[in-house]
């Protein structure tokens, strides 16, 4: 077979897997419930906090890094928890649809197939996708209806062209920590940990700024915080304020590259498993 | 008769947990961790004036912000603890099917119920005493020594949790598996006992659900004699208030569970999920 024919077979893998993974999300639409729920609900509290720790309004340090006006502050804060509610649902679901396929026993038969290992990787990327864009349209409703925000079309159209843009960044991100799966008997902890060092280091709730400058910099590296950072600049600032070529390029060079690393340490993995005979062990 | 039931089902349920203590440490521990204190850490300083948290301290009365969080958090582990905890213990039972067998032991059905309650209050305190140890030991918290004088504010909020644990009881008994309401109920009821923030920042119609839960009165007490923040009423006023809460929530739960128990026993739904 030649080269083009292998792309257009696995295209079609891959289109299947998707369809799959649609309909089993379409049959239990809780992680839709959850998708649209969580971002508007659980900044919240952080919202609260923000206003306690404002006081009376005490100048300083806060006029630099984070707005202290209450619909700037809930815009800052609901979108630093957009990305960072999406991107744990993106590794949480990742790491479960592997493990589950386990479980269940599908995946040694799935990988008894010569279909590519992407429709392993990214099957459930475009359902994931869906949740992001449904999240972002929530938390605008949420803003302009719960806070008044006045955000203009333009910064709407173009926030949702950043969440576009990093989906499959973060998607690449969730499946390089699905492949764990292979690796080890619960993936959870570590998914966990990826979840906890994500809420540290990409100022969803505080700006970069605040932080020592070693944290900072390590923050600067990640593609979540590439992610809020463009959202914010393109809400407070209008969609000029971003560098579209520079973001593109380095969220999609990430995505190739790290794309490419889950596919090999998958492929390590299935290796490792095959040859211990541990694959569909659980 | 009771006491013997509750220390052998404790005693199963530490078994299980000695046999996946790493899932039990991240879902009492360390989720509230990146959950909740990490961020809200971060947010806190943010607002810091030359290292102090003075916006902090004009709402109420202290600028220590580590403590505030940890101490909140402290609270808020022993709250969503016992719901989840809850769940999980009864979720045990019924995925192993012994559910039905606890329910034939001769004792009353609020008596048998006991053991979850008590069982899943005990790996949440676990988990908040776990955080509160690495907030001493990484994140600066410092105690004041009258923070013994709050112990009965948290045993006393600790009762009213009992409450909520019986509700979370009846609604799995009604509808078998209810994980999203759960989660958002542990979520507001953490969000309204003001976690992070002090519930003064609340409005109106969500600070009188506020003042009508124990977890309020628990955690505004911890803060005022282990930090030294203001209260929101007298001491004096304040304790007795919170058992008046906390009785009523006890009540409130075993009512719902009461009659939970009746119609799962009238429609033969004990086991089913």
């Amino acid at each position: 077979m030649g080269i083009r024919s292998d792309l257009h077979l696995h295209a079609w893998a891959l289109v299947a897997a998707a369809k799959r993974e649609w309909r089993v999300a379409r049959r239990y639409p809780d992680v839709f419930i959850g998708a649209v729920a969580w971002p508007v609900v659980t900044p919240v509290v952080f919202v609260f906090q923000a206003r306690a720790s404002i006081g009376h309004g005490t100048p300083g340090r806060t006029g630099q890094t984070i707005p202290t006006d209450s619909v700037h502050l809930a815009v800052f804060l609901y979108l630093g928890w957009l990305v960072a509610s999406w991107l744990a649902l993106l590794l949480t679901e990742s790491s479960a649809s592997l493990s589950g396929q386990r479980v269940q026993g599908s995946l040694e038969t799935t990988l008894l197939s010569p279909a590519t290992r992407l429709t392993l990787l990214f099957g459930l990327a475009p359902v994931l996708l869906v949740t992001g864009a449904l999240s972002y349209i929530a938390v605008l409703l949420a803003l302009v209806m719960g806070f008044g925000a006045h955000i203009a079309l333009s910064s709407a159209l173009a926030g949702g062209l950043v969440i576009l843009l990093a989906g499959p960044t973060l998607a690449a991100i969730a499946a390089a920590a699905g492949t764990t799966t292979l690796f080890m008997r619960r993936s959870g902890g570590l998914v966990d940990i990826a979840r906890a060092l994500s809420v540290t280091f990409c100022g969803f709730t505080a700006p970069l700024a605040i932080m020592p400058s070693w944290a900072a910099k390590i923050g600067r590296l990640l593609p979540p915080t590439w992610t809020v950072n463009a959202l914010r600049n393109t809400m407070f600032g209008g969609p000029s304020k971003t560098d579209w070529t520079r973001l593109s390029l380095l969220l999609i060079g990430t995505f190739l590259a790290i794309s490419a690393l889950s596919l090999a340490a998958f492929a390590a993995g299935e290796q490792r498993g095959r040859r211990s005979g541990t694959l569909g062990g659980v | 008769m009771v006491s013997r039931v509750v220390l052998l089902s404790l005693r199963k349920d530490f078994r299980n947990v000695v046999g996946s203590p790493i899932a039990v440490l991240n879902m009492t521990a360390l989720n509230p961790l990146y959950r909740l204190i990490l961020p809200s850490y971060l947010l806190a300083t943010a607002f810091l004036y030359h290292g102090r948290a003075v916006g902090l301290a004009q709402s109420t009365g202290s600028v220590d912000f580590q403590g505030f969080i940890f101490v909140g958090a402290f609270m808020n582990i022993l709250m969503v603890g016992a719901i989840i905890g809850t769940s999980a213990v009864i979720g045990f039972e019924r995925g192993s099917g012994t559910l039905e067998q606890a329910w034939t032991t001769p004792s009353s059905r609020v008596a048998t119920a006991v053991p979850f309650a008590v069982s899943a209050l005990a790996l949440s305190a676990i988990g908040a005493f776990t955080c509160l140890l690495l907030g001493i030991a990484a994140f600066g918290v410092r105690l004041r020594w009258t923070t013994v004088f709050a112990i009965p504010a948290v045993l006393i909020g600790v009762a009213g949790m009992v409450g909520v644990c019986y509700l979370v009881m009846a609604l799995l008994l009604r509808l078998g598996q209810a994980r999203a309401v759960l989660d958002g109920g542990g979520f507001f009821l953490g969000l309204l006992s003001g976690n992070i923030f002090p519930v003064t920042v609340l409005p109106g119609p969500l600070r009188v659900i506020s003042s009508a839960l124990p977890s309020t009165y628990a955690i505004d007490l911890l803060r005022h004699f282990a930090l030294g923040s203001w209260p929101l009423l007298s001491v004096r006023w304040e304790y007795p208030l919170e058992a008046v809460c906390s009785a009523g929530l006890l009540g409130l739960g075993v009512l719902a569970f009461v009659r939970a128990e009746r119609f799962v026993s009238t429609t033969g739904r004990l086991g089913q999920f």
